[in-house]
């Protein structure tokens, strides 16, 4: 099959597969014009970093979730022992219960809160490029610093918090030594980190709607909750459910918050998969056991990953 | 022109050098992967160790035993700064004598088991780990026979003390060299007890209304029941083991917690955890006593001596709370309970990992650094926060110059020093346990009312059978 293009006047035709200059390389050279070579061949680097980085660990770290593999000795294949421990393991059931709580909640917290943003962000008013810069600092710190941070204002003797809530006579819980208050605190610092990335890509998205429409519907004498929900809310749609993809995914197999805020603690009542992974694999190193406890996870984001896909694909 | 027509190669018209083709790209980039390919397989290719500022250090460089190259230390934060910058100052020392360049990191010692099981996985990491408990023991298949280092140690400071060699002396080899200890003893204001006029409990039932009355002054008590690895399990061990309960038989397989002992320990902690003990302390790490006592908010805390030592020299600097801390201030060893008196106390190691590429400058500088001039400089920079476990080193000068600290020093030989898991022998299911804070989450539980005492029990039980088969 031939492809024929004008260039500088010249119709020019190449076979595709053909070599269309002779190479000073000879076969060699012939071999590399060949674009379907070339192909595959420019390919092969990201493939072998996919398969080293991506594909290794999660076939490995599968066959270890079957196997009574410990840090120090290679152990045997032992079936569904570990599945039907940890199912019989209350830690691990609170550590799941836990991980659907906590992304469910600050999701939608962050959702409501990064409309709001957007919202308010979207507007023109003085200093608004200042405001926008500083919204996304709680994204920009390093996580464990900032949780490092939020630790001292929620501890039990120094918290600033309810130093502040005593002078005006309310006396503050025990943060992160009472439950259900430990929960809560790793939440509002997962809410708080996490708003500004969907407040600047709802941002992004409003940014693109056509003015028009706002002017037409105002013209129309709608209200502005009106405009928001008939108007910005159906054209965010897309963005939305991008970012609740990421969000979500990233949130059910958040680590680092609650290693930083509580390890776990109090007597292991805040531990999300990752954590309670990381604490039976790696320090328990009892790592086939760990590596059960992370294999929870996969299938359920990937129904996550499918649904969002799904809705994405619907709306087009 | 026919479809056969060869075309010119834009790029080709362009000035050369301004622009790769991809077929010059191409036999760049072939050559040269090929020529490292052929380098790096060559005879003799291994990197030559390099000089300092990264130039070779083949001929130029003085012989030295080790070779020279690079050698990496991880170690532990100490909770007494001096004790860290006095070892940075002598592995630089050390490697500049030597022409070795030694890295020592600081970490946080909760974060070392899982940088160590990183690196055993890869099978690459740090040469040398500081190692607590019986980890030289779990590890032993990763870690190098020194028993050459040992032995050279042992004829210059030691001998060592018995009770430190269980933990590092595997089958019949040395697996790490045990490079110190770190017991815990109460620290307590003696001006607060004596305005309440409470002694020195001498039993644990003492202990609790000891609690009970100071708190009730407004002084509490501060005992964490978190997940850290030092003062939680030093208290809540040896409660357990003085109440008559335990986590398994001595044959280290038959779970044996379910116990009326067990019970009355739980019930009696539940009982303390409201009476006595500050709120919050279901969220404490290693670190919250310290901060806490500093603050004058408790009492009494069980901790290492850094908080004392810590108070003496912010003391001299000048602080007028750290002074006043520190003039009434006072330690106590574990009380009594009804089957006598227990302690648990983290014995520190040093261990060389098999995978190391410097394993001869590695081992060299394990044999200087634990020399008396070396050694004893760096415990004395600790004020007495760890004690040595060779013979040279029982008797720091820090104990003569602050008398106070000596409970630290009595624990050692007090008899009452037991381990994880205990009856049984040191296990990796008792590292298990240990590691997955099993024994204090018993208490924790129960404390926090999750579960009651009984309940608690079970949940353990059952949490410990997974482990002890």
């Amino acid at each position: 099959m031939a492809i024929s293009e004008k260039l500088s006047g010249d119709t020019v035709a190449v076979r595709l597969g053909q070599p269309y200059r002779q190479s000073t390389l000879g076969a060699v050279g012939n071999f590399f014009d060949r674009e379907d070579v070339l192909g595959y061949l420019l390919l092969v680097p990201v493939l072998v970093i996919l398969g080293v980085f991506v594909g290794y660990p999660f076939v490995y770290g599968v066959w270890l979730a079957f196997t009574d593999t410990t840090i120090v000795h290679q152990g045997q294949f032992t079936g569904l022992d570990n599945l039907e421990r940890l199912l019989g393991d209350s830690i691990f059931r609170q550590a799941a219960s836990n991980s659907f709580i906590y992304t469910g909640v600050t999701t939608v917290f962050k959702l409501v809160l990064g409309l709001a943003m957007a919202a308010i962000l979207n507007v023109k008013f003085r200093l608004n490029r200042f405001v926008r810069s500083a919204t996304l600092l709680p994204w920009i710190i390093p996580t464990v610093l900032s949780t490092l941070a939020w630790k001292w204002m929620f501890d039990g003797t120094f918290s600033v918090i309810n130093y502040a809530l005593a002078g005006v006579g309310i006396k503050g819980p025990l943060w992160l030594g009472s439950w259900p208050w430990t929960m809560i605190s790793i939440m509002i610092v997962n809410v708080w980190r996490g708003m500004p990335f969907y407040g600047v890509s709802f941002l992004a998205g409003m940014q693109t709607i056509p003015q028009e429409l706002y002017e037409a519907a105002t013209i129309d004498g709608a209200s502005a909750w009106q405009r928001f929900v008939r108007i910005t809310l159906p054209l965010l749609r897309n963005v939305i459910v991008v970012v609740l993809l990421l969000s979500t995914i990233l949130t059910f197999a958040d680590f680092q918050i609650v290693y930083a805020l509580t390890g776990g603690g109090p007597a292991n009542q805040t531990h999300l998969f990752a954590t309670y992974s990381y604490q039976v694999g790696l320090r328990g190193l009892e790592i086939g056991v760990g590596a059960a406890i992370s294999l929870f996870m996969f299938p359920i984001l990937a129904v996550i990953v499918f649904l969002t896909l799904w809705t994405l694909r619907k709306s087009d | 022109m026919s479809e056969q027509t060869p075309v010119p190669d834009p790029a080709s018209e362009e000035p050369q050098g301004s622009r790769l083709t991809r077929r010059q790209f191409l036999t760049l980039a072939g050559t040269t992967s090929a020529a490292a390919l052929l380098a790096a397989c060559a005879p003799g290719a291994t990197t030559a160790p390099s000089g300092p500022g990264g130039t070779p250090a083949v001929t130029t460089a003085p012989q030295v035993s080790t070779g020279g190259g690079e050698l990496s230390y991880l170690h532990w934060t100490n909770f007494v700064p001096e004790m860290d910058a006095k070892l940075d100052e002598l592995a630089k020392k050390w490697g500049d004598q030597n022409k070795v360049t030694v890295k020592v990191e600081h970490i946080n010692i909760n974060d070392i088991p899982a940088r160590r099981a990183a690196a055993i996985q890869a099978k690459a990491g740090p040469d040398l780990i500081f190692d607590t408990q019986n980890w030289p023991q779990l590890f032993s298949d990763a870690l190098v026979d020194i028993s050459d280092v040992a032995s050279q140690i042992d004829k210059a400071t030691g001998p060592v003390h018995d009770a430190a060699k269980q933990f590092t002396f595997v089958n019949g080899q040395w697996k790490a060299i045990p490079t110190g200890w770190g017991g815990n003893a109460f620290v307590y204001r003696t001006d607060w007890f004596k305005e309440a006029g409470v002694a020195v409990p001498k039993t644990w039932d003492d202990f609790v209304k000891a609690a009970a009355t100071m708190k009730k002054a407004g002084h509490p008590f501060g005992q964490t029941l978190g997940h850290s690895f030092g003062d939680p399990p030093t208290f809540w061990y040896p409660w357990l083991w003085a109440h008559g309960g335990k986590e398994v038989e001595a044959d280290g397989k038959t779970v044996a917690l379910d116990s009326p002992e067990t019970l009355a320990a739980v019930e009696q902690a539940v009982e303390m955890f409201k009476t006595g003990l500050i709120e919050g302390v279901l969220a404490w790490d290693d670190n919250s006593n310290n901060s806490a006592y500093a603050a004058e908010k408790l009492a009494a805390t069980l901790n290492g001596p850094s908080i004392f030592i810590n108070a003496g020299r912010n003391a001299a600097k000048g602080d007028a709370i750290a002074k006043r801390i520190y003039d009434n201030s006072d330690h106590f060893l574990h009380p009594a309970g009804p089957k006598g008196t227990f302690s648990l106390v983290a014995p520190y190691s040093v261990g060389l990992m098999n995978y190391s590429k410097n394993q001869q400058a590695a081992k060299d500088f394990l044999v200087w650094l634990h020399q008396p001039a070396q050694y004893l400089d760096w415990l004395e920079s600790g004020g007495g926060y760890l004690q040595g476990t060779f013979k040279q080193a029982e008797n720091l000068k820090a104990f003569e110059s602050a008398p106070k600290m000596k409970p630290y020093r009595d624990l050692l030989t007090s008899g009452s020093i037991k381990w994880v898991g205990w009856p049984s022998p040191l296990s990796a299911a008792s590292y298990a346990v240990y590691n997955n804070f099993i024994v204090i989450d018993l208490f924790a539980k129960a404390c926090a009312g999750e579960y009651t005492p009984k309940d608690a029990i079970a949940w353990a039980v059952g949490q410990l059978k997974t482990r002890y088969k």
